[in-house]
C-alpha cells in the first residue's frame, strides 16, 4: 500500500514539476520561434538577401551534399541524407550568410 | 530538427529548385547567344562561306576578307586543323582575286589540296582546262621530274644582289641542322652573291672550284664581276674565309645537293628556268616540302624556308597590292630558333600587309615549340586564332576572353579557367575554339567536307593524286635528265673550260694573304703602315 503511495506521489510530483517548468519551456520555444522567423521564412520562400552585398540567393537549387556527394534538386542547407547545414556562400560576393 | 525545418515543404523546395535552374540555364544562354551572336555578326558578309557550326546550332560564317588577316590554326595531330585549312584556304579561293600561296613541310595539307584540285580539274571543261593550268603552280619532286626553286632570280633586277644572298645564306644556314657559324653563312652568301651576279647555276662543282681554286677565282669570275665589293671580296678570299670553314661549306653543300632532285630543284640558273618551265601567274602555288627520299629532312627544310622567302621578298617587290594568303604548315618546324631570317619572316608577315599578304600559320604546339620572343610577337600580330584540342598554355590564351554566363559567374575564377583548360585538352576532334580578337571566344564544330573523291563520281582519291601528278603537277615541273643535261653542259662550258682559259692582261689586283702582306702592299705603295 505504502509502496503504491510512494509511486503515485513520485508521479504527481514529477507531473507538478513539468507544470511548473511548462512556462519557462512555453517561454524558450515562443523566443525560438520568434528568433527563427527569418529563417523560416527564407526557407519557405526559398530566397534569403545577401546582408553583405544585398543581392538575393536563391535556397533552392541543384546542389551537391558535402557528406554523401549526391547532387539534388532541393534546398542547399539539408540532405536527404540527414546532412543540414546552417549556413552557405552568397552567389555573388562569396561571403557566407548564417540562415539558421 | 531545429525549428525553421518545422515548416519545411520538400516538394515545394523541389519545385522551387527546378525553377531556378531552368532561370539560370536561360540567363547563361543569353550570355553566350549574345557573344555568338556579336562573333557572327563580325565575321559575316556578303561573300561568306561556313566554316563551322556554333554551339546554338547556327553557321558559322567568315568572309575571304577575315581569312586573309594574319592568324593562327593549332593542336593536336588529328583532330581537324587540316580539314579546318582546307576549308578556309577554299573559301579564300573562291572568294575572288586572291592568290593563295601553301608551303607545307608535313605534305598532307599538300596532298589533301592536290586531290581537291585534280576533282576540280576533273570537272573542268576540257575548252577551259588550259586557263586551269596556267593558273596553278606547283612545287614537287618525283623520281623523274622536279619544279625548279628559281632562288637566285633578282626578279627583273629589282632585288640587290647583296640582299638576296644574305636572305638566301641566312635561309640556308637557318635549316641546316648542324652548327653553322656567321662566318660559314658569310661564306654561303658570298658564294650566292657570285651565282646572282653571274647568273650561274648552283653545282656541287662550282661550289667546290669557288672555295678551293684559286685561279678559277681570280681568272674566271672575278673579271666578269662588277661589284666592287664582291670583286675585292673574291681576290682576298683565303684571308676572308679560313681554310677550315671553306671546307665545312663544301661539306655542308655535299650534303645538300646529295640527291638529284635537289641537285636541280636547287641548281638551275634563272636562264635554265625561263627556257625549261613555261612562265605562269598562277593564283594557287601549291609547296610540298616534305621529307621524301628526293630530300632528306635537312633540304625540305630549307626548301620550305626558301619559298616563304621567295613569297616575302616578291610581295616586298612588287609595286601593286594583291590580296595573298601564305599559309606556312607545321610553323614551329620551321622557325624553331630566333634568328635574323625568322625576325624577317615575321616582320615581313606583319608589315606587308599594306601589299596584300597575310600569314595563316598552322602548329602543333606552338606554346612549347616556338621560342617565346617569337610567339609572343607572333600573338601580338595575330588577327584572330583557332585552337583545336591543345595543352593548358594555349588554352590560355582563350580563357581570358571565355564568355562568362551567370552559372559561371557563380564559380571563382581560378575554378573557372581550370574547368575551361581540362576542356580544351578533351576538346573532341573537329571541335576548336575560335578567338577573333576584340570578341568573345566560341566553341565551333568544323564544317562536314565533301572528300574529295565525292566530287567526281567513279574516281577514289589515289586515282585523283595520280592525275594531280600527271596533268596538273607536270606543268610546272622539268625533267631531270633534261635539267641534268643544262647543268652538265654549263660545269664544261663555264668549270671546265673556264679554268684553263688563258689569262690576258695583268691580274685585276695584287693578292693579300695576310696583314703582314697588307702592310707590306702599303709600303711598297709609299703608304705609312
Amino acid at each position: 500500500m505504502n509502496s503504491a503511495i510512494a509511486i503515485i506521489l513520485r508521479a504527481l510530483g514529477i507531473a507538478m514539476l513539468y507544470v511548473l517548468a511548462a512556462p519557462t519551456y512555453l517561454v524558450r520555444a515562443i523566443v525560438k520561434l520568434v528568433r527563427s522567423a527569418p529563417a523560416r521564412r527564407a526557407i519557405q520562400t526559398g530566397t534569403i538577401q545577401c546582408p553583405h552585398c544585398g543581392e538575393t540567393c536563391d535556397l533552392d537549387v541543384k546542389s551537391t551534399c558535402p557528406r554523401c556527394h549526391r547532387t539534388e534538386l532541393g534546398n542547399r542547407l539539408r540532405c536527404n541524407c540527414g546532412f543540414a547545414t546552417k549556413s552557405f556562400d552568397c552567389d555573388y560576393c562569396g561571403v557566407t550568410i548564417d540562415v539558421l | 530538427m531545429p525549428t525553421p525545418w518545422w515548416f519545411y515543404d520538400a516538394k515545394e523546395s523541389y519545385r522551387r529548385a527546378q525553377i531556378n535552374e531552368a532561370k539560370q540555364q536561360r540567363g547563361a544562354d543569353a550570355v553566350v547567344t549574345r557573344a555568338i551572336a556579336n562573333v557572327r555578326a563580325r565575321m559575316d558578309g556578303t561573300d561568306a562561306f561556313p566554316i563551322g557550326t556554333l554551339p546554338d546550332g547556327s553557321e558559322l560564317k567568315v568572309t575571304p576578307r577575315i581569312v586573309g588577316m594574319p592568324s593562327m590554326v593549332f593542336g593536336a595531330s588529328g583532330k581537324g586543323k587540316t580539314r579546318l585549312i582546307h576549308v578556309l584556304m577554299a573559301g579564300f579561293a573562291h572568294g575572288g582575286d586572291g592568290r593563295l600561296q601553301l608551303v607545307d613541310p608535313k605534305g598532307e595539307t599538300f596532298l589533301l589540296e592536290a586531290a581537291y584540285l585534280a576533282a576540280r580539274y576533273v570537272r573542268t571543261p576540257d575548252h577551259e582546262r588550259a586557263a586551269f593550268l596556267a593558273r596553278v603552280h606547283v612545287l614537287d619532286a618525283t623520281d623523274t621530274a622536279v619544279t625548279p626553286l628559281n632562288l637566285f632570280d633578282r626578279r627583273g633586277g629589282q632585288l640587290e644582289t647583296g640582299f638576296l644572298a644574305n636572305m638566301r645564306a641566312a635561309a640556308t644556314r637557318q635549316a641546316s641542322a648542324h652548327d653553322f657559324s656567321d662566318l660559314m653563312e658569310f661564306a654561303v652568301s658570298i658564294l650566292y652573291a657570285v651565282i646572282i651576279e653571274l647568273g650561274f647555276p648552283l653545282t656541287y662543282r662550282l661550289v667546290e672550284r669557288v672555295f678551293t681554286d684559286e685561279a678559277f677565282r681570280l681568272r674566271v669570275l672575278v673579271p666578269k664581276i662588277a661589284d666592287p665589293m664582291l670583286r675585292t671580296t673574291l681576290e682576298h678570299f683565303e684571308t676572308v674565309i679560313p681554310g677550315q670553314t671553306r671546307l665545312a661549306v663544301i661539306r655542308q653543300f655535299a650534303k645538300l645537293l646529295a640527291t638529284r632532285a635537289v641537285r636541280v630543284g636547287l641548281g638551275l640558273s634563272p636562264s635554265m628556268v625561263r627556257s625549261l618551265v613555261p612562265a605562269k601567274t598562277p593564283d594557287i602555288v601549291l609547296a610540298n616540302c616534305a621529307v621524301s627520299q628526293h630530300a632528306p629532312v635537312t633540304v625540305a627544310r630549307e626548301q620550305a624556308i626558301q619559298r616563304i622567302l621567295d613569297i616575302l621578298l616578291e610581295a616586298t617587290v612588287r609595286p601593286e597590292k594583291r590580296r595573298e594568303l601564305l599559309v606556312i604548315e607545321e610553323l614551329p618546324v620551321l622557325l624553331r630558333e630566333k634568328s635574323n631570317l625568322a625576325d624577317f619572316i615575321l616582320e615581313a608577315s606583319r608589315t606587308l600587309r599594306w601589299k596584300g599578304l597575310s600569314l595563316l600559320a598552322c602548329a602543333q604546339d606552338p606554346a612549347n615549340a616556338l621560342p617565346s620572343e617569337m610567339l609572343r610577337t607572333l600573338l601580338l600580330n595575330l588577327h584572330w586564332i583557332a585552337g583545336f584540342q591543345c595543352s593548358k598554355e594555349e588554352a590560355a590564351w582563350f580563357s581570358p576572353y571565355l564568355p562568362v554566363s551567370a552559372a559561371d559567374a557563380k564559380l571563382p575564377e581560378g575554378e573557372r579557367k581550370a574547368r575551361f583548360l581540362r576542356d580544351a585538352l578533351n576538346l573532341p576532334r573537329q571541335t576548336f575554339y575560335f578567338h577573333f580578337k576584340g570578341e568573345a571566344v566560341v566553341r565551333v564544330e568544323t564544317a562536314n567536307v565533301l572528300a574529295p573523291s565525292g566530287l567526281v563520281s567513279g574516281v577514289n582519291e589515289d586515282a585523283l593524286l595520280d592525275l594531280f601528278r600527271r596533268e596538273i603537277a607536270s606543268t610546272s615541273m622539268v625533267s631531270i635528265a633534261a635539267a641534268e643535261a643544262q647543268l652538265a653542259a654549263w660545269e664544261a662550258d663555264v668549270l671546265d673550260h673556264g679554268a684553263i682559259a688563258p689569262v690576258t692582261g695583268q691580274p685585276t689586283a695584287t693578292r693579300t694573304r695576310s696583314v703582314a702582306d697588307l702592310l707590306a702592299q702599303l709600303k711598297k705603295d709609299g703608304g705609312q703602315p
